[in-house]
């Protein structure tokens, strides 16, 4: 795996949009776009049936993997920063549960940027969903329509 | 002298266990002699579960096929498919 010095974090706190996209541009006024991709806890489609959402890591391999993913975001466009949080632990309906936020000199790369991240971080890293609805609690199916969101980048 | 051995999620809930250590013997030879030695020393419920098609394993943090060799001191990781984001 790769080091990075792009801040990756693991963690079961909470975080604020405001304080990461301050810290992220740092005054830096050779930046021109920042994109911040948050991914919340949805409801299921009987709405109010979701009670919690946990979320179980390989402690390690999940920061290294997403640091490989990043590098290789950094190889292919020209980004200056990028700041990924994803939660761990036990979220509800309507928690924020994974920021992917990217700033460069201009927005097309921080777009594609950020969507790359997001689509190896769904397929790669190593992290698992628990769902309890009704009282009963299960372990989310990966989607194939993930697979093909990375997939796209290949080609 | 030993192999770390850690599952995760739906798998560490089949068998009960986050981890266990086995100690290292060249004959372990590949993930797939580990495997057989799990299900022999361990659970049963190591081959099927553990061979299962979707089931991905890592060593020393880094996806691997079942043919990959281990060495002592390896950390070996088996998951299923994930699902975060």
């Amino acid at each position: 795996m790769v080091p990075c010095d792009d801040e990756i974090l693991i963690t079961k706190a909470d975080f604020s949009i405001e304080d990461e996209y301050r810290r992220l541009l740092d005054d830096d006024h050779s930046l021109g776009a920042c994109v911040l991709f948050t991914g919340l806890v949805r409801d299921l489609p009987e709405a109010g049936s979701l009670q919690s959402l946990e979320l179980e890591h390989y402690p390690g391999m999940t920061e290294a993997s997403i640091a490989e993913i990043v590098a290789k975001a950094r190889a292919r466009w020209n980004i200056a920063r990028v700041r990924v949080i994803h939660r761990i632990g036990k979220l509800a309906p309507g928690d924020q549960i994974v920021l992917v936020a990217v700033a460069g000199a201009h927005r097309g790369e921080a777009f594609a940027a950020c969507e790359y991240v997001m689509d190896y971080l769904k397929t790669r890293a190593p992290l698992w969903k628990k769902e309890t609805a009704d009282g009963r609690a299960r372990w989310v199916d990966s989607r194939e329509s993930d697979e093909m969101a990375a997939a796209r980048w290949e080609t | 002298m030993a192999l770390r051995v850690l599952f995760f999620a739906g798998i560490r809930e089949k068998l009960g266990t986050a981890r266990c250590e086995l100690p290292f013997s060249d004959e372990t030879g590949d993930v797939l002699g580990l495997v057989g030695r799990l299900a022999r020393e361990i659970d049963p419920l190591c081959e099927d579960l553990l061979l299962a098609e979707n089931t991905i394993c890592a060593v020393n943090r880094e996806v691997v096929s079942r043919e990959h060799s281990l060495r002592d001191e390896d950390e070996v990781a088996f998951f299923p498919p994930v699902t975060g984001g």
